[in-house]
């Protein structure tokens, strides 16, 4: 299934930059992408730079934009269309004082989660 | 943009967003935010993006969508159809001061327009992503059309029904004036849906839309337009 294979990023994206499952990588994206978001105005392909550039993986443009997309109707994030100066413009994102408390939201959860599930997965002793 | 590849999948992405009642506006953003992926990272839209339907279904689903579909108002267009067919069987004879003659054949190929037209809902989404199935139906449709005039009765001892024509004119008339009516007020509350570029200027885009609302109206009548018009000729040349 030639389609298939082109495109499925529920399954495919992000492309796991150490061998983590994608899901886990799926389940981090939207709120790593917020966190991209943070220092500033930014752009789509800068996201996805950033992101590889954490460790993240290459994530796709068929993965990222409609999670911006998610993130725009949201009223997390104001938009704006700048000419470029060689071909198409560029859109660019910042994130509304709406998607700031939503970061800071996220990030305590992920925090949370993470602190729980690591302290679940210490290893026990055998019990006899 | 790179390839014609790339174009043929932007071109296929526009039908699938409207496919999925995406308004024009974001539609336009869509494509100018993928042309400027593709100009950043070198890749090809389906490499990028994946197949146009699958892009579209994730973009509905992140975004609102618009209550006025592409499918009513095609709908409506063939319905408008189907009445000025029979109106345009019934105009010479009431022109002339004759009964509106139909022949059993006739009213058989008469019948495949109408099943055509009728079937424009249900496989609506067949007809915008094949071109073929599209072809095929409005060849039937054409064809119909073509064999029922030429089956059309000469005399009243060949004819199977007999009516008035001036029922017939006025109800399709009605028809089509409904139909019409219907689809201004429909354009009227919706305003323009055109895709526009988010570039663009907005002075130049509120000159598109106005445009735009303006031949959508005049669109919206054009089967009452060319059925008064069919009418005077009719009127002209029977004198």
């Amino acid at each position: 299934m030639q389609t298939k294979q082109i495109f499925e990023p529920s399954e495919e994206e992000p492309e796991p930059a150490v061998g983590w499952p994608s899901d886990w990588l799926r389940a981090a994206l939207g709120l790593c992408t917020l966190q991209a978001l943070e220092s500033g105005t930014t752009y789509g392909y800068a996201i996805i730079n950033e992101l590889d550039r954490a460790g993240l993986g290459k994530v796709k443009g068929g993965t990222l934009y409609p999670l911006l997309t998610r993130f725009e109707t949201a009223g997390w994030l104001d938009v704006e269309w700048r000419p470029g100066e060689q071909g198409p413009g560029r859109k660019y994102f910042k994130l509304t004082e709406l998607g700031h408390q939503e970061l800071a939201m996220q990030r305590k959860a992920w925090h949370s989660f993470t602190s729980t599930t690591t302290t679940f997965l210490t290893p026990k002793a055998p019990k006899n | 943009m790179k390839t014609k590849q790339d174009r043929k999948w932007l071109e296929a992405l526009t039908l699938e967003l409207r496919i999925h009642n995406i308004p024009g506006v974001k539609i336009g953003d869509t494509l100018a935010t993928v042309k400027e992926h593709l100009a950043d990272s070198g890749e090809s839209a389906q490499v990028a993006f994946g197949s146009p339907a699958e892009y579209a279904t994730h973009i509905a689903a992140s975004t609102t969508t618009q209550n006025v579909s592409l499918k009513g108002t095609i709908t409506r267009s063939a319905v408008g159809l189907i009445a000025f067919l029979a109106f345009t069987q019934a105009t010479v004879p009431w022109v002339a001061g004759e009964a509106l003659r139909l022949g059993v054949a006739q009213v058989a190929w008469l019948a495949l327009p109408v099943v055509a037209a009728l079937s424009v809902p249900l496989l609506f989404d067949k007809l915008l992503r094949n071109f073929w199935i599209l072809a095929a139906l409005i060849g039937t449709a054409v064809s119909g059309g073509v064999l029922a005039a030429f089956s059309a009765p000469r005399t009243s001892a060949e004819a199977w029904l007999s009516v008035a024509p001036l029922p017939v004119l006025l109800i399709t008339a009605s028809i089509m004036v409904i139909v019409s009516f219907i689809d201004t007020i429909a354009t009227a509350k919706d305003g323009d849906d055109s895709i526009i570029d988010p570039l663009r200027s907005q002075r130049n885009a509120q000159k598109t839309r106005a445009f735009s609302v303006a031949s959508n109206i005049l669109v919206s009548w054009i089967f009452p337009i060319a059925a008064l018009a069919l009418l005077v000729l009719s009127a002209l040349l029977g004198r």
